[in-house]
């Protein structure tokens, strides 16, 4: 084995210094200073206890959504994967409509129909009931989070290798029998994994309830509560711990039990399976439920486009552009902010993310496994309270610890500076670069590198001229995932954040607790939109010369006919 | 189990994948379908399976029409090409897959699990997992999945071309002889000449979606039907010659002076192919002349290129340790006997 040059490990070093700094000791101070027994027996009681109940409500939620949001999203990926009937197409597009996701849209929505002056409580059939409360929460989380489900489903359907299905049915299996016996055993990895997913987003989520829960709270909104309301850290904190045990227990169980039994191979021929014996009446049913759900979704981001262009919801239904005025009047520094933010935060989480897969793939370098874990850890930590964390890890010099040592320092080290939310939005999103780089290594062909070496080229040069170019797919997904979360989610960086860097998605929250629904529609809007201009102008930066050469030659090809 | 195809088409949108295609198997027989990437073997082959759906055509079990039929009911046993082995299950749990779906008993299940086990000779393996197999054994266990439900009809599709070559002889050797033992109607489908004249009792050889011929292992090699079976089997030297008529008035044609025999008595024809086989051909004193232009070793025989009149044409000789080494450039002299030319009329 050729020893590692200096560089590597040096690059290795500062890697691991910024993880174990920003990722892994955050996480565990926040556990410290939470089981911190500082203060009074009792009070710790009375929050552990406030915590518990809290905590119920947050796995009731978080079961039942995980539950139906992955079964929905099942349900409906393999309805319009392996179905054939008219406007399957059209449904196909419409399901991919939530990658583009305005901020708590559908908050929003759920109000503008339910709210006070809500169309269905209000104008249509005067309900007086009120859906504020868990089922509100659970059918916005539903909503949401199955039509993610969907998508990731079924890019795992088109990726299956139906072979295994054709000699399940070649022996006799029956169609039923086929898919609970061979589909579904194959897709699990990938289900939990979605599953997984769901689960974090729902625990994570404390925008909803805040917004729509009314008495109806969760760990997550609770600690939120907690912060802004009583700046109450050891409370947060303490609900903290209860928040990351079923967090990272469903990770652990999930990454490193269930995931690596992967099935799918490199050959895959993947082609189209139609369930043409299915009765007509499930078929139907299935249909109906898909447009249903999809319908339901397309109504959210319609409802939020109207209530952007009409004066106000509920009493006055004109149409106007005065939200966008107003918006547009203020200084537009909390949209330069989301971008500035987004721009670097997409650029290096993904670079280090991608440099950091290289490294622990392909350089035999001590605790790869470990570092892995401590890289990935921030994924299954629940926003609000990673942003927790770095509250108590930097509120005082030296990770704390100067609370007691360095008594006179201010505790301006890194909390209430700008660069502070700089690095937690890369320290919790360099997870996705590292993932998707691991997973074009492992398909590499690990001679590759040693054919540059063998030609003569130096390790550095070979990174560059034979690692980059590969690596360079995923470092553009993961720039484009990281990009649009980072413009689009409060979560980590909503108690960091300073007046002077404001960002566009924090300004949504709070026009929408002090319930401007227009303003907040339209702002919304107004920020999906530039994330998806912003999303164009870096694919034309990235893939625009190669884009350039295939028109270029496409015209070639033209003029020679 | 007897197959009987008739007049099979599929098409994908335009392109025919099998044209017109209709085919005896008698009870019993292996027969092999044989012929190069994309002459729509495999897709006849899932096309009987009842994989792929048929566009027009029957297709007779038995004298039953099963062309409805759907897969599950068939009962026609695949063995696939990339194994398609189910990598949650182990060994056992593969093999019991087809029983399990027929709620067959316990212990009737263990017992035909065993006593496969047994006949593809992976005792003891029962308990693995299919990643920790290797390719012969996983091929093993994906004929004994397949021959555990007792199916009528087994079929292989390119069972072989994931394994090593001397892997491949001994494994064709073994299914040929389970095959045999059990008696059951079989269909072979390869790309592997070699494979297909060890293991069949008939070959089937296709290209473009059609049947080129159906013939005998021994015969395919001295009798191809067209150029395309000739070049396609071994290795051919094709010539073509005009047609001449002799004092009798009967039509022949002459190869290198010697006089070949027309057998069609057609009137049209101008021109025939006359086929050669390189190792009919014997390297003598005197004779036709040739002049050597190329010269390759492959061990048991060696072959030469040379040339006579305007033809090149190959020559295989026996790599004997006496035999001389010819080299290029050299002069020699051929003959062969009349009797082994083959007379091709397309």
């Amino acid at each position: 084995m050729k020893k590692n040059n200096g560089v590597i490990i040096l690059l290795y070093c500062l890697l691991v210094f910024f993880i174990v700094y920003f990722a892994f000791i955050p996480v565990i101070s926040v556990i410290v200073y939470g089981m911190n027994l500082g203060c009074k027996i009792e009070i710790i009681y009375k929050y552990i206890e406030r915590a518990l109940y809290y905590l119920k409500n947050s796995l009731v939620i978080s079961f039942v959504v995980t539950f139906i949001a992955t079964s929905c999203g099942m349900t409906i990926a393999f309805t319009l994967r392996r179905l054939k009937f008219r406007g399957r197409n059209m449904l196909r597009i419409f399901s991919l409509l939530p990658l583009i996701h305005p901020p708590f849209v559908g908050s929003i929505a759920f109000i503008m129909l339910f709210g006070r002056r809500g169309l269905i409580s209000h104008q249509f059939f005067g309900l007086d009931i009120s859906p504020y409360g868990w089922k509100g929460v659970v059918f916005i989380q539903v909503l949401g989070l199955g039509a993610l489900a969907n998508i990731l489903i079924s890019s795992v359907i088109e990726k299956m290798d139906i072979s295994l299905e054709e000699a399940a049915r070649n022996l006799g299996a029956q169609e039923k029998k086929v898919f609970f016996t061979v589909t579904l055993p194959m897709m699990i990895p990938e289900i939990s994994s979605t599953a997984l997913l769901v689960f974090l987003a729902s625990m994570a989520d404390f925008g909803t309830p805040l917004i729509i829960g009314g008495d109806f709270q969760t760990l997550a909104s609770d600690m939120y509560i907690q912060i802004t309301g009583m700046y109450n850290m050891q409370g947060a904190s303490i609900s903290g711990v209860f928040l990351l045990i079923p967090c990272i227990f469903a990770f652990v169980l999930q990454r490193y039990y269930i995931q690596k039994r992967t099935y799918f191979t490199d050959e895959v021929g993947a082609k189209d399976i139609e369930y043409k014996e299915i009765k007509p009446y499930a078929k139907y049913l299935l249909i109906f439920f898909t447009s249903l759900f999809i319908g339901l979704v397309l109504l959210k981001y319609t409802f939020i486009i109207i209530g952007a262009f009409t004066k106000q919801w509920g009493y006055d239904y004109t149409f106007t552009l005065s939200h966008f005025q107003s918006i547009l009047k203020r200084d537009f520094s909390s949209f330069i902010n989301s971008v500035k933010l987004a721009t670097y935060v997409a650029f290096i989480s993904s670079f280090i993310g991608v440099v950091l897969a290289y490294i622990l793939h392909n350089k035999r370098v001590p605790m790869a496994a470990f570092v892995d874990f401590m890289a990935v850890l921030p994924a299954a930590v629940p926003g609000i309270l990673f942003g927790i964390s770095y509250l108590v890890t930097f509120k005082y010099p030296v990770l704390g610890m100067g609370r007691w040592i360095l008594k006179d320092i201010k505790p301006l080290v890194l909390l209430g500076t700008e660069i502070i939310i700089y690095i937690i939005c890369i320290a919790r999103y360099m997870n996705v670069g590292l993932r998707a780089g691991s997973a074009l290594l492992k398909h590499v062909n690990s001679d590759l590198e040693k054919a540059a070496y063998n030609l003569g080229a130096s390790e550095t040069k070979t990174f560059f001229t034979v690692i980059m170019p590969l690596l360079k797919d995923a470092f553009f997904a993961s720039f484009f995932k990281n990009f649009s979360t980072t413009m689009t989610t409060l979560g980590a960086i909503i108690f960091l954040l300073l007046p002077k860097n404001k960002v566009a998605v924090q300004q949504i929250f709070q026009i929408i607790t002090s319930s401007a629904m227009g303003e907040a529609s339209a702002m919304a809007l107004l920020l999906s939109l530039l994330c998806l201009i912003m999303l164009g102008f870096f694919y034309v930066l990235f893939y625009g010369g190669s884009l350039w050469h295939k028109m270029k030659e496409g015209r070639g090809v033209w003029k020679s006919y | 189990m007897e197959i009987v195809l008739k007049n099979i088409i599929k098409k994908y949108g335009d392109v025919a994948a099998v044209k017109n295609i209709s085919l005896e198997v008698k009870q019993g027989e292996l027969v092999a379908l044989l012929g190069p990437s994309g002459c729509g073997k495999t897709t006849l082959l899932r096309i009987i399976a009842g994989l792929v759906p048929l566009d027009s055509g029957k297709i007779f079990f038995d004298g039953k029409d099963v062309t409805t039929w759907s897969s599950q009911q068939r009962n026609a046993a695949m063995v696939f090409q990339n194994y398609a082995l189910f990598p949650y299950l182990n060994v056992e749990q593969n093999i019991a897959y087809g029983l399990k779906v027929r709620k067959r008993s316990k212990s009737e299940i263990e017992k035909r699990v065993r006593s496969l086990l047994e006949r593809v000779a992976l005792s003891g393996l029962e308990k693995r997992d299919i990643q920790e197999l290797s390719g012969g054994q996983k091929q093993r266990v994906a004929l004994a999945r397949a021959l555990v439900v007792e199916p009528n009809i087994l079929l292989f599709d390119e069972p072989l071309s994931n394994l090593d070559e001397k892997l491949r002889v001994s494994m064709r050797q073994e299914i040929r002889k389970i095959q045999k033992d059990i008696g059951i109607t079989s269909i072979y489908v390869t790309h592997d000449q070699k494979e297909a004249l060890a293991i069949a009792d008939r070959i089937v050889v296709m290209n473009k979606g059609e049947i080129q011929q159906i013939v005998k292992p021994d015969e395919l090699y001295y009798k191809p039907a067209n150029t395309f079976v000739a070049s396609f089997i071994g290795h051919a030297n094709l010539i073509e010659i005009p047609v001449l008529k002799d004092e009798n008035n009967e039509k022949i044609a002459k190869l290198f002076g010697k006089i070949v025999k027309i057998d069609k008595l057609d009137e049209e024809i101008k021109n025939i192919i006359a086929l050669l086989r390189p190792e009919e051909i014997k390297l003598t004193n005197e004779g036709i002349q040739a002049k050597v232009i190329g010269h390759e070793n492959l061990g048991s025989i060696y072959r030469y290129k040379v040339k006579v009149e305007t033809y090149e044409i190959i020559v295989d000789v026996l790599n004997r340790r006496r035999n001389r080494i010819l080299n290029i450039g050299d002069c020699v002299h051929l003959d062969f006997d009349e009797k082994s030319v083959h007379v091709l009329y397309n």
